[in-house]
């Protein structure tokens, strides 16, 4: 049960309270840091992103308007940060990847297939990669969407789309 | 997408922890170290205004004090003086806490 809605610590996080804020980065790490695992194709960077993501909200919380565009907002947020980063993160998957390929392959499934999608997702274009990370991999809907990542709609759709079949041709599922 | 889409599991293997203690923490300790940066400029600030001001004034208020002087003990003026101060410091004190939660950077 939630305690505490997002209006509540929204408006408690406006008047200063570290404690509610603590709990908004709480509620909203996982999904901010799964996008962008997705987006950068370094965990690492990704983290360091994902900090200055919620360093900028509290920067700016006060120009939230409504708390039921909190989620959003953050995602902005991070995907704007995510593109700031996008050539030096370009330049890390470049050492990431040759590192991988010497690492000792695990025997855990479930991390096969975490570095299995990171490859494939590595593959797509980054706006698509985007797309793919929330509509797909997320709960989100293709106007929501389009709205966070501030593109078109039908572009969007393409986006999925298109990234859902590189993604199965990649992995080899149907 | 739905639980049956075959891309779900590769999804979810790559997910970032439900619970990350280390992660909240960075971040609450990058606010913490923002909001320390912004307090020693609005004080920093402050007090350069101040030290400007009593520049700016110092022509001017130092006939208003002989003035002040020539009619009040020297026990008087002495308190008046550290009354002015106090309530001066107490009052800037104040509002420059007020203003590092403005969040101007």
């Amino acid at each position: 049960m939630k305690q505490g809605s997002d209006a509540v610590l929204v408006k408690a996080a406006k008047s200063g309270s570290d404690a509610a804020f603590a709990r908004l980065v709480d509620r909203y790490q996982q999904p901010v840091r799964s996008f962008l695992y997705r987006v950068c194709a370094n965990q690492a960077d990704a983290d360091d992103i994902a900090q200055e993501t919620f360093l900028a909200a509290w920067t700016a919380m006060a120009t939230l308007g409504s708390a039921s565009k909190l989620k959003s907002w953050l995602f902005g947020i991070a995907w704007r940060k995510a593109k700031g980063q996008a050539r030096s993160a370009a330049r890390a998957k470049v050492r990431e990847t040759s590192w991988m390929s010497e690492r000792e392959t695990q025997d855990d499934p479930t991390t096969e297939m975490k570095i299995a999608m990171e490859q494939a997702l590595a593959q797509l274009p980054p706006d698509q990669r985007a797309a793919v990370a929330l509509c797909l991999a997320g709960d989100w809907t293709h106007g929501d969407a389009a709205k966070v990542l501030d593109m078109p709609l039908g572009t969007v759709k393409s986006h999925v789309t298109r990234g859902r079949a590189r993604l199965t041709e990649i992995l080899g599922v149907e | 997408m739905t639980d049956t889409d075959p891309l779900n599991a590769f999804f979810k293997a790559g997910e970032a922890p439900a619970v990350d203690h280390d992660f909240r923490a960075g971040v609450m300790e990058a606010v913490a170290r923002r909001r320390l940066r912004i307090e020693l400029a609005v004080r920093t600030a402050t007090a350069a205004l101040i030290f400007l001001a009593a520049a700016i004034l110092a022509p001017a208020l130092g006939p208003a004090i002989s003035l002040v002087a020539g009619q009040l003990s020297t026990f008087l003026l002495a308190l008046a003086v550290v009354g002015i101060i106090g309530f001066s410091g107490n009052w800037l004190s104040t509002h420059a806490q007020q203003l590092s939660t403005r969040r101007f950077f």
